[in-house]
C-alpha cells in the first residue's frame, strides 16, 4: 500500500507521485482546511466515555455482527 | 483483519441512523451498511487515518466523514483492536411531523408563524388576494 498525496483538480484528483494503472482501486482522504474546529464538546466526551466503560466491561458487538444486523435490518424493512 | 468492537450505545446509534436512512433515503437503503463495510476495510489499513480530535480527557480518538450517509464516525485504535465509540449524523435536521411528512425545523417554524397569523385573522383569503391582484392594488407588506 502506498501513501500519496494529491489535489482535486476539475474534478479529478492530480497528484505529484509516480502513476499507476488504469483501474487501480484508491483510497483516499479529504483533508480538511482547519482541523482546528474539531474539538469535542464536554457532552460528547461523556459519550464516548460511556462507550468506552462499556467495550471495558466486554460489552460489545463485533464488525461481523454489526453487519449483519445492518444487513437483516434493511432486508426486513 | 482488525478486531472492531462495537459498544452497545453505538450499536443503538447505527440502529437509528439506519432506520432513518431506510424512512427517509428510497435511493439508497444500503448507505450506511456500505458505508461501514467501507470504513471497516479502510481502518484495517490504515487505522489512523481520521482526524485526531482535541479532547481533554481522553487521547488518540479520532473521527471520520463516513462518505456516503456523511455520518461522523469516531474511533479510537487501542492495544487489542479499535474501538466504535459514537455515531452521529449531523447533516440530518429534518422534523416529523404526524402525518409523516418531513420538513425543516425551520420551515416548520415558518408554516406554525403561518397559522397564527391566519388564526389571529392577520391574513387575507386567496381571493381576496386575487381581486387585489387584478386591481393592482395588492401590496406585499413583508417586501
Amino acid at each position: 500500500m502506498t501513501v500519496m498525496r494529491g489535489r482535486f483538480v476539475n474534478g479529478r484528483i492530480e497528484t505529484d507521485g509516480e502513476s499507476y494503472p488504469d483501474g487501480t482501486e484508491v483510497n483516499f482522504v479529504v483533508v480538511p482546511a482547519d482541523e482546528e474546529s474539531y474539538e469535542l464538546t464536554p457532552e460528547m466526551e461523556d459519550d464516548l466515555e460511556q462507550s468506552m466503560a462499556e467495550i471495558g466491561r466486554g460489552e460489545f458487538i463485533t464488525a461481523d455482527q454489526l453487519l449483519a444486523e445492518l444487513r437483516a435490518r434493511r432486508e426486513r424493512s | 483483519m482488525t478486531f472492531f468492537a462495537i459498544s452497545p450505545r453505538t450499536r443503538r446509534e447505527i440502529a437509528e441512523v439506519q432506520e432513518w436512512w431506510i424512512a427517509h433515503q428510497d435511493a439508497a437503503p444500503a448507505a450506511l451498511e456500505e458505508d461501514f463495510a467501507a470504513v471497516f476495510e479502510l481502518l484495517d489499513q490504515t487505522p489512523h487515518v481520521g482526524i485526531l480530535l482535541t479532547s481533554r480527557r481522553h487521547k488518540f480518538i479520532r473521527l471520520i466523514q463516513l462518505s456516503r450517509t456523511g455520518c461522523h464516525f469516531y474511533y479510537r485504535d487501542t492495544a487489542p483492536g479499535i474501538e466504535i465509540l459514537a455515531l452521529r449524523q449531523p447533516s440530518r435536521q429534518l422534523t416529523e411531523t404526524k402525518d409523516g411528512v418531513e420538513v425543516s425545523a425551520e420551515d416548520l417554524a415558518a408554516i406554525n408563524a403561518g397559522i397564527e397569523e391566519a388564526e389571529r385573522g392577520e391574513g387575507s383569503d386567496a381571493f381576496e388576494f386575487l381581486r387585489q391582484l387584478r386591481e393592482g392594488t395588492w401590496r406585499d407588506d413583508l417586501s
